[in-house]
């Protein structure tokens, strides 16, 4: 029905343009001798109203192509009493309907959804969280605030007795970057990654861990011994982030 | 007064009103840019001049509800009055910007009409008191905003003297109170709207205390004015009726009294008592209230003119209002209800004795405000110079306030216009997804799962559909946001299959995580990936009703239990599409079904879905 009412209400409209169009030429004159002279920007001020206003100007058309007074015999005399009297019912209108919808739609405000209960879910994401456990057990033998330059993360490296190194991630917030995935690599890299990322590859024999989002707390145990190196890689640029060379923090 | 039209008839006044107009709508606008980039950086250039513009127009709009009703309690706040109608003008323009441009942003480019789109997105709506409540969030709030919209642009496409003409002053100021509809239609618009996602109780408060401000000057100014309306006349004598004691006249000033159940206007000028209509013919201000201004009686609104002893416009101007028969008795000025025929020049009678005249001396002019001339009368300039000081004192602070209050931004990036290549494995189902894999050289590449999109509202391109399980290549944009990245396949003629995928290419590994229920927000995942801020909640429901009508893969916004909020992907069961109503979108959902992690990106197959009516 909408559909049906905003065609009616175009053609309507469009109806109104051709009238304004034809009305300017032939009757504006004849209708308001005052439009005499009238220049252009003031017949382009009254276009929008005539074009919705056109069934009213054409009445007076008509009127006044017949000889007649355009206004009609005798134009309705201004009722100012009667005036202020809609006024007054308009406002107490206003004044008891309007608040009082306004304030049952916000008691009424639909509150948040349930925060849900899937651990399962979180945990999945989570990547090594299910060796969170191991992790708790473990010594912390690395911590470093932003390792990889300067992203809002925290790094841990602990390791257990038996020497398995477990990696975990406080991510602060979003890191705003697209499909980016942990991976670990033996060797220590030289030098350092350009802010924003240089296109290239991780070195040869890099191991993937899981992919790094935020905020959240990741976990991901890394091969049995020492050193090594650690490389966020985005898989949809196809471009190394950053990369953090282990024991070269705390 | 004119005797022809000119687009705005300029003067002195009108362009200090309006220069004023325009640096209290900077101030406004730059303020509430400037403290929502400042607090909230994370806001887009379309939601910033969304809000601005409404902030602007609702701030105009009670300027000019409150001028009338202020110049009736004060007649100090007359020139406030003088240039109104640019204010109206301006304020449907504000509104316009906002409704052309949210038309835009949350209607376009997608499988409707975006107006059609931006109406009847709720046509299969259901009902606001489903289960014995009420669902605000089930109520459009477009459709006020829409209403307000064609009530204003009424208003503004009649505000020129031409109109005023030519639908005569009656139909003209009746068409013109409709001004209270639409900011009911806009008090609606935004409690039913913006207000049920920003939690701030500041917004309720600055929304209540603006109609409260309204509504009691409005009802102020109506009760004083029946009041004089309760005046009524003693029993007449030959058709006169007492209109007031002749003391009560000044000279040079008009007086208000109602005859004949009617206000009319009386004045004393040089002696002599004239009965005029109270109702000016420009937009039928109290001629009354009005003075005595170089012979004429003169309206306190704009300054148009009559003679007193006939009713008529000075030369060139051809206006007239209608005369009465007055008679001064015993102390009294008696009126005949009845008007004289126009342009009639016999109303005029001589007071009895001027010295009974309160006015005897005439007064000045000092505190009548005329807009046409070049300077208004000091006292009323110093008054209307701390009218204008509060304004500019209070907008910003208000600006300020609202910027500050508003929820935060989501997070999310959309790389609009930066076109990269990708290649990897193309998966229609559950959900269009283009599998990549990680660097070659790696001994473990890994891989990643990005959701694929059309462009605008719209899913999967043609060309790219029919390669399932194929290894493709083209080009497109990137929106990501946490752990979840899509591109938008924007450029569909670079789409190209490549054959069949490599070992370690094509399906990865599986996680299945077993049957769940989840419960959360229904968004379609492009806009809320970084695509719109805010891409949820109801001011973005049109918008993702759209989109998930014409393809985006529909998404499950889960909160966690500190985790922070998770968008699950959903997908119907055994790869056939999800059968659900677009139309729950931003609305609480219930689904149930089989989770499972695609490359790390959560699917829930869902077995049922369905809508959590809110209590």
């Amino acid at each position: 029905m909408i559909e049906t009412l905003l065609v009616l209400t175009a053609a309507y409209l469009a109806a109104g343009l051709l009238f304004a169009l034809v009305f300017q030429v032939a009757g504006l004159r004849r209708v308001d001798p005052a439009t005499e002279g009238a220049g252009l920007v003031v017949r382009l001020l009254i276009t929008p109203g005539l074009a919705a206003l056109w069934p009213w100007m054409l009445v007076r058309w008509r009127r006044a192509a017949a000889g007649g007074d355009p206004s009609g015999a005798a134009e309705r005399p201004v009722s100012p009493r009667g005036l202020r009297t809609g006024h007054r019912r308009l406002v107490w209108t206003v004044l008891l309907v309007i608040p009082v919808l306004a304030l049952v739609t916000l008691v009424h405000r639909p509150s948040p959804p349930e925060r849900t209960a899937a651990p399962q879910l979180f945990e999945a994401l989570a990547g090594g969280r299910s060796a969170g456990v191991v992790i708790e057990r473990s010594d912390v033998i690395e911590s470093s605030d932003r390792p990889f330059g300067g992203l809002p993360l925290r790094l841990e490296v602990r390791a257990e007795e038996t020497g398995a190194r477990s990696v975990l991630l406080r991510v602060t917030e979003d890191l705003e970057l697209p499909a980016l995935g942990l991976y670990f690599a033996a060797e220590v890299p030289a030098g350092e990654v350009p802010a924003g990322g240089a296109p290239g590859q991780v070195p040869a024999g890099a191991a993937f861990l899981g992919a790094v989002y935020g905020p959240a707390e990741l976990g991901f145990e890394l091969p049995a011994g020492t050193g090594g190196s650690l490389w966020l890689y985005s898989l949809a640029r196809r471009e190394v982030v950053a990369h953090h060379v282990l024991g070269s923090g705390r | 007064m004119s005797v022809g039209y000119t687009a705005v008839q300029w003067n002195r006044q009108k362009r200090i009103y309006d220069l004023w107009l325009g640096i209290l709508l900077a101030i406004t606008v730059g303020v509430f840019a400037g403290v929502s980039v400042a607090t909230h950086p994370r806001i887009t250039a379309e939601t910033l001049i969304l809000r601005s513009s409404a902030l602007a127009a609702l701030v105009l709009l009670h300027v000019i509800l409150c001028i009338g009703p202020l110049a009736r309690l004060d007649r100090r706040f007359l020139p406030l009055l003088y240039n109104r109608r640019h204010l109206g003008v301006t304020m449907f323009a504000l509104a316009l910007i906002h409704a052309a441009l949210a038309v835009f942003q949350f209607h376009a480019f997608g499988v409707a009409n975006p107006v059609t789109s931006a109406l009847t997105a709720y046509r299969r709506d259901y009902s606001p008191w489903a289960d014995g409540g009420f669902h605000p969030a089930h109520v459009p709030f477009e459709v006020f905003g829409f209403a307000a919209l064609v009530v204003l642009f009424l208003m503004a496409a009649t505000s020129h003297d031409f109109w005023l003409r030519n639908l005569g002053a009656s139909f003209w100021k009746t068409l013109h109170l409709a001004v209270l509809v639409a900011y009911g239609a806009l008090v609606l618009h935004v409690a039913l709207g913006v207000l049920q996602s920003e939690t701030s109780p500041l917004y309720p408060l600055v929304l209540g205390l603006g109609l409260a401000l309204i509504l009691g000057l409005h009802l102020a100014a109506a009760w004083q004015e029946k009041h004089k309306d309760e005046e009524t006349a003693s029993p007449a004598a030959e058709g006169y009726e007492p209109a007031c004691p002749l003391a009560e006249l000044e000279e040079g000033r008009g007086k208000v009294v109602v005859v004949g159940g009617e206000r009319r206007a009386l004045f004393l000028h040089e002696g002599k008592v004239f009965a005029l209509s109270n109702v000016c013919r420009h937009q039928g201000g109290p001629l009354g209230e009005g003075r005595i201004v170089d012979g004429v009686v003169t309206c306190p609104w704009h300054g148009w003119q009559y003679r007193p002893h006939d009713g008529c416009s000075p030369p060139p101007f051809e206006e007239v209002v209608p005369t009465y028969r007055v008679r001064v008795a015993d102390g009294t000025v008696w009126m005949h209800p009845e008007p004289l025929p126009l342009a009639s020049e016999s109303c005029g009678v001589d007071a009895v004795a001027a010295a009974e005249t309160a006015g005897a001396s005439a007064k000045g002019t000092e505190d009548f405000y005329i807009g046409y001339l070049p300077e208004g009368p000091p006292a009323l300039a110093r008054h209307t110079r701390r009218a204008v000081t509060v304004l500019a004192l209070a907008l910003p602070v208000l600006a300020a306030a609202v910027a500050w209050a508003q929820g935060s931004f989501d997070r999310g990036v959309f790389e609009f216009g930066v076109e990269r290549s990708f290649e990897g494995v193309l998966y229609e189902t559950p959900v269009p997804m283009l599998r990549v894999t990680g660097p070659a050289a790696a001994a473990a590449p890994g891989a990643a799962r990005l959701l694929l999109v059309g462009s605008g509202k719209h899913h999967l391109p043609e060309v790219a559909r029919g390669h399932h399980g194929e290894k493709v290549a083209f080009d497109g944009s990137l929106i990501y946001r946490r752990g979840l990245t899509m591109i938008e396949m924007n450029a569909p003629e670079t789409f190209r299959v490549l054959g069949p995928p490599e070992p370690g290419e094509g399906d990865g590994p599986v996680e299945m995580l077993g049957s769940v229920q989840l419960e959360g927000e229904l968004v379609d995942t492009k806009c809320f990936s970084g695509v719109m801020r805010p891409g949820a909640g109801k001011v973005h429901r049109g918008c993702a009703s759209l989109c998930l009508r014409g393809g985006i893969p529909p998404g499950l916004l889960v909160r966690g239990d500190g985790e922070g909020d998770v968008v699950v992907i959903l997908a119907g069961r055994d790869g056939a599409p999800l059968d659900f109503d677009v139309e729950w979108a931003a609305r609480t959902v219930r689904a149930t079904g089989e989770l499972e992690l695609l490359d790390g990106v959560p699917v829930l197959r869902v077995v049922d879905l369905e809508l959590v009516i809110d209590g």
